[in-house]
């Protein structure tokens, strides 16, 4: 998978780029405008992250370009403009994910994932990890064709742990991921506590080995392979 | 009453005394006039008469015939060695009954004692002369027609000032009514060539373009604050992330770690919130659609029942089955849930959350501490208040406010025995 991250912020470039790249993912760079749109025209990236506020241009202007050359790559836009028309003109042309910044990199990776599997897989895909089968389209999971059965928010978090597999994921990562805007507004992680902890329990009722970890109270690790 | 209206008034009162004191200071020197000219052509007459007397009458015969002739002209004969004034000119003015007629006129009268063959009479030269009450009349009715005609010029004059040089004054008043601070040009005045109204224009724009201008930096340096502030914590959350990913951390390090990154959260939440409020204030457009409130409510309810649940609070509803609402749609669910979250926080463990929807009106009422708190604080921004929980921003109200009035609904705080506080949207 080849993806082509634009990203005027050095540090936050850099950032990005070594948690995809560890996420199995071949990533190119670009910081500046004139330096997308060559990369953007020369080459097929299976999806584009990309800044709005550029040093050169503007991020809509290579997203309109995007569209009168009709690549089929797909567009997650990162912005620091939380501008509401920002968002709908991004979306209207063509863009298929639009992410606020500060955003979390397991966030990140959980949309670059959907929107590759969208792309790639045109709705037909399988997840599957060890004895875990996840079909995402149809939000069926199973366990060595158990099926689970799993509430949307745990299906949910299935995903967000499967995109981000030996990485930790931070609660507030999850917490924003399950419940959107509303998560700001609490403190309390209790909430992703019993979602983590109910899934557990249904995977491993299922017959699955313990795949999820809580780290130190930070967050979680999902391991493929959990060494006993 | 209007400027004008008053101006007008004054006015008017003040022809009013100047046409009764006209009337007065006419009808004296007109009399005076009349007077001086009836006296003179009397005393010319008694001279004629005097002349014709004594150069043509024979006999007191004569005298009487004259009379008889000539009503204006008597010869009264006096008692001879009687003592007279000799007075030349002795006028008066006395009624007589005019024979004709058969009614009362007013007479000028001069008379004289004069000697006619030896013996004193009295002569009378009298003419009648116009009355008095009909010369008053005369002239009040004259002065009233004139101070008709003038009340009347004056209001139509008057009428015609105000919609002609008064325009550009009404202008300007209607486009500062209209005003408001955070609209995105500064009102145009209409061009006038009265200096005053000139003045005034040019004064008026220089201040509101002034203000326009200090608000707009000001607008704009939350807003640019905001923004700037978006991409270190952006890179601050994604180091973090990488962070926590470090083989070999440590559960010391990792205490380190958690209170950053709840710190990174509220100051992303905090930063959102800041930029939603200056957009807002902005005005910025706001797509409307037509938007189930009921449904919005069912959702957001039911994503929150976990925090409810959490902090062991019990929820009832009252719901219409379908209220549509013409509104932003992320707005609406912005300000829902800010609303909910705030009935949620603000309670007590084992309280209620109650939200009872109708067509018209929106409650979402909580159980907390028995006292109404202060509503006109509580939609301050940053508001310091000893009841505000720790990691709350202090935005959540103050947004749902703006968002009621970017909307054209009201938001307002009741509070009602025993511990109830509750919120009102009225759409």
């Amino acid at each position: 998978m080849k993806l082509l991250i634009v990203e005027d912020e050095p540090e936050l470039l850099d950032t990005v780029v070594r948690y995809l790249q560890a996420q199995q993912y071949h990533c190119e760079t670009a910081s500046t405008y004139e330096q997308a749109q060559e990369k953007m025209l020369l080459y097929d990236y299976d999806c584009i992250i990309l800044d709005l506020t550029l040093p050169g241009g503007d991020g809509l202007d290579l997203l309109r370009e995007l569209q009168r050359q009709q690549k089929p790559t797909g567009v997650i836009i990162t912005s620091a403009r939380a501008a509401v028309d920002d968002r709908i003109t991004g979306l209207e042309l063509g863009a298929d994910d639009y992410l606020p910044k500060p955003f979390y990199l397991p966030e990140l990776s959980a949309r670059v994932a959907a929107l590759v599997r969208r792309r790639h897989f045109q709705g037909t895909n399988l997840l599957r990890v060890g004895q875990l089968a996840v079909d995402v389209p149809a939000r069926r999971a199973a366990v060595a064709d158990r099926p689970l059965n799993l509430t949307r928010t745990e299906f949910d978090l299935l995903l967000l742990l499967l995109a981000n597999q030996k990485r930790v994921i931070t609660k507030g990562a999850i917490a924003e991921h399950l419940s959107g805007d509303a998560a700001e507004q609490f403190d309390t992680f209790e909430n992703v506590y019993a979602h983590v902890k109910n899934l557990k329990r249904k995977l491993t009722e299922a017959g699955a080995p313990n795949h999820i970890r809580m780290v130190y109270g930070l967050g979680y690790r999902f391991d493929p392979e959990p060494a006993a | 009453m209007k400027l004008l209206a008053r101006t007008t008034v004054i006015f008017l009162l003040y022809a009013v005394v100047v046409a009764a004191a006209g009337t007065w200071v006419y009808y004296t020197v007109i009399r005076k006039l009349y007077y001086v000219y009836v006296d003179r052509t009397l005393t010319r007459r008694k001279m004629r008469v005097k002349r014709s007397a004594r150069l043509e009458l024979r006999t007191p015969a004569d005298l009487a015939f004259w009379h008889r002739i000539d009503h204006n002209v008597e010869f009264v004969p006096l008692t001879a060695g009687g003592q007279y004034p000799v007075r030349p000119d002795e006028f008066r003015d006395r009624m007589m009954l005019n024979t004709i007629t058969g009614e009362p006129q007013q007479y000028r009268q001069i008379a004289e004692v004069v000697q006619f063959q030896g013996q004193p009479y009295r002569l009378e030269v009298r003419t009648s002369v116009l009355d008095d009450g009909d010369l008053l009349v005369g002239i009040t009715v004259a002065g009233a027609i004139l101070l008709g005609v003038l009340l009347g010029g004056i209001l139509i004059i008057q009428h015609v000032l105000t919609r002609r040089y008064w325009r550009p004054f009404y202008h300007t008043l209607a486009v500062l009514q209209q005003y408001q601070l955070d609209q995105h040009h500064a009102p145009v005045l209409a061009p006038t060539d009265i200096p005053e109204f000139k003045a005034l224009n040019a004064a008026l724009t220089r201040v509101l373009s002034k203000h326009q201008r200090l608000y707009h930096r000001q607008r704009e340096f939350a807003e640019n604050a905001a923004h700037e502030l978006q991409t270190p914590l952006a890179i601050l959350r994604t180091k973090l992330d990488s962070l926590v990913q470090a083989p070999g951390l440590t559960e010391e390090q990792a205490g380190h770690i958690e209170p950053l990154l709840a710190v990174t959260q509220r100051l992303t939440h905090l930063c959102r919130s800041l930029l939603l409020l200056v957009h807002l204030d902005q005005q910025l457009f706001f797509p409307t659609e037509t938007v189930d409130l009921a449904a919005s409510l069912r959702t957001q309810l039911e994503q929150l029942r976990e925090q409810m649940d959490a902090a062991d609070l019990t929820l009832e509803t009252d719901l219409a089955p379908q209220v549509l609402v013409a509104v932003n749609r992320s707005l609406l669910d912005i300000l829902v849930s800010n609303l909910v979250v705030n009935a949620i926080r603000h309670n007590r463990p084992g309280g209620v959350v109650r939200v009872v929807l109708t067509p018209q009106l929106l409650k979402v009422e909580n159980t907390g501490r028995p006292q109404a708190l202060p509503a006109d604080q509580l939609f301050a921004r940053f508001r310091t208040n000893p009841s505000r929980p720790p990691g709350s921003v202090g935005l959540g109200l103050p947004i749902a406010r703006q968002i009621c009035e970017t909307s054209g609904f009201l938001l307002s705080y009741h509070y009602e025995e025993p511990g109830w506080h509750q919120m009102r949207v009225r759409m």
